[in-house]
């Protein structure tokens, strides 16, 4: 039984969207700055790189936590639901389970899935001319959650960094927001401690719960790459593609990359694998 | 280039809907006998509610207009505003003019520093943000979304009804054919939580950044939130209910004993004139 530390991130508002472990290991990052100063953010990242690890947000409903469909058993539909169309059709349709579906999909066996507790809306805004109040109508995308829903990630690691970094990061970022639009107040959460088990299975393989950097390529088993850039101080970030939240792995911790914008300080971004164990396919082995 | 952090000011209260209120949604579906103008709801409540972008859009335009209006003076105090002169670039044509209204943001004029120099030393974009052509300036106030209070969720339950549909008519002004349509609205009365947070970036600018955002808020209340504000819609009032200030080491230790709070305010004007005891929290040595 995996024993993780939660962060529910009870929602005051929207978000822009669901933040990945990249963003949240920036966000925290950023706090940690604000809040320490600049020596502590290296001794921060330095301890965080070899001792700690993160998972990507996910939703939650109340109790009820949510995470990603591992690709695992996205490959074993067939065998899961044993040939039921419609069965398969409504799994594949969603991108988080919750959590006594996923330890079932992680064992191979046959799940239940449900709605899940926010929506992606496009909300309209206007713009005003200043002199003439000519108004010029735009969309912004946000995910807006259901009443008692909201995002949580989870942390593994030494209690010391989580109390002495994240948990102040976190209290910040609530009353400054996360992702984008947070002047509009898109990202403000109240923050939660909690606790959430996992039963993983004796399996061979592992499940990552954040996009993740692999040391070798040949640790990959099942998986889907997307490329995460973003931007840094006024600087565009390269594009690294990533192995994302639900790919199957053998045993690979991932790291942390480091990149060089010409900023007077190294950009770091996380790339460590966030590992639950799972049952691989035999054939995929 | 340089940030600090010394912590944020929290401003909580209720936004009292004193006529009816209308910030618009596009139509999602076209129904015979339907509404043509609807307002913008919760998409998993059905409520209405005040988005954040509205508020603080509107206070950002009002306080733009005030210093475009003041610019002569207010060149002396700030030096970003000093390539400035009065007016809209529209009439000339092209941006950075040297208009104050400079910059064209979906085909309407506004006010955007170019650079983090010149958006620090002007009071619109150091409190609103700006996002430059060469550096930003991030925004020092977030402006929360602004729900229905527990009052008037509860009403809704019982079936009161929260918004209404507004029958306008236009007349041709020869035939005097009449011309109808129907405008949703929030009914007069209605209140919803706001939250304003200012972040201390600077002792110094503390008072002066706060005045102007107290201010930017008392412009408000004599004039419109949302839509078809010269037509009497959009009236509204600011409740202050709490101001506390939550210094840099309630995030370092979570301790909540270390975040303080002023007495409650009855209105926007009655804690601008008591500004000091605001700035007294995050400066107690007057420093």
């Amino acid at each position: 039984m995996g024993k993780y530390l939660a962060i529910k991130m009870i929602p005051k508002g929207p978000i822009r969207e669901i933040p990945k472990a990249t963003t949240l290991f920036g966000a925290i990052a950023n706090a940690v700055r604000e809040i320490y100063g600049s020596d502590e953010t290296e001794k921060f990242i330095r301890e965080f790189s070899e001792k700690a690890k993160i998972s990507s947000a996910f939703p939650y409903l109340g109790e009820e936590y949510f995470l990603p469909f591992p690709l695992n058993a996205e490959a074993s539909l067939y065998e899961i639901f044993k040939g039921d169309i419609s069965k398969i059709k409504e799994a594949r349709e969603k991108p988080y389970i919750p959590l006594d579906a996923f330890e079932k999909a992680i064992r191979l066996q046959e799940f239940t899935v449900k709605d899940l507790p926010y929506k992606k809306v496009e909300i309209p805004k206007v713009s005003l001319d200043r002199v003439s109040q000519d108004s010029s109508i735009y969309f912004w995308d946000a995910v807006v959650f259901k009443e008692n829903g909201g995002l949580y990630f989870l942390y593994d690691g030494p209690k010391d960094i989580f109390e002495k970094y994240i948990v102040p990061a976190m209290n910040f970022l609530g009353d400054h927001g996360i992702g984008g639009k947070r002047t509009w107040g898109y990202g403000l959460f109240v923050p939660e401690i909690t606790e959430v088990y996992i039963d993983e299975p004796q399996g061979n393989a592992f499940v990552t719960l954040s996009p993740m950097y692999p040391r070798n390529e040949n640790s990959l088993i099942l998986w889907k790459v997307e490329k995460i850039g973003g931007w840094s101080w006024g600087r565009r970030k390269p594009k690294v593609p990533m192995v994302l939240e639900g790919s199957v792995i053998r045993d690979d911790p991932g790291k942390m990359i480091e990149l060089d914008l010409g900023l007077p300080f190294k950009v770091y971004v996380n790339g460590k694998a966030f590992p639950v164990r799972t049952e691989a396919p035999g054939d995929a082995l | 280039m340089n940030r600090e952090f010394y912590g944020k000011v929290i401003i909580e209260g209720e936004i009292e809907a004193l006529t009816g209120l209308h910030i618009g949604a596009q139509r999602d579906t076209s129904e015979i006998g339907g509404i043509d103008n609807p307002v913008i709801k919760d998409p998993h409540t059905g409520l209405p509610y005040i988005p954040g972008s509205s508020l603080k859009g509107r206070l950002r335009s009002l306080f733009e207009i005030y210093v475009n209006s003041k610019l002569d003076e207010l060149k002396d105090q700030y030096k970003g505003l000093k390539n400035y002169m009065k007016g809209s670039c529209r009439e000339i044509g092209k941006e950075n003019c040297g208009r104050f209204f400079n910059r064209e943001l979906h085909n309407v004029w506004i006010h955007v520093c170019n650079t983090y120099e010149e958006a620090r030393n002007c009071p619109v974009c150091r409190l609103f943000g700006a996002s430059g052509k060469e550096s930003n300036f991030p925004s020092r106030v977030i402006v929360r979304d602004a729900f229905l209070t527990e009052e008037w969720k509860e009403k809704w339950r019982k079936g009161e009804e929260i918004t209404e549909a507004k029958m306008e008519v236009g007349i041709d002004r020869i035939t005097s054919q009449a011309n109808p349509r129907t405008t949703e609205r929030v009914v007069a009365g209605a209140k919803f939580n706001f939250e304003i947070i200012y972040t201390v970036e600077d002792l110094n600018e503390v008072e002066d950044d706060l005045r102007h955002l107290l201010m930017s808020m008392l412009l408000l209340e004599d004039s419109y939130l949302g839509g078809s504000g010269s037509r009497g819609y959009g009236k509204v009032k600011f409740h202050i209910k709490r101001i506390a200030f939550k210094p840099r080491e309630f995030y370092e230790t979570g301790d909540e004993g270390k975040i303080k709070s002023t007495k409650q305010y009855k209105s926007v004007q009655e804690l601008l004139n008591n500004i000091n005891d605001v700035v007294s929290l995050i400066k107690p040595q007057g420093g």
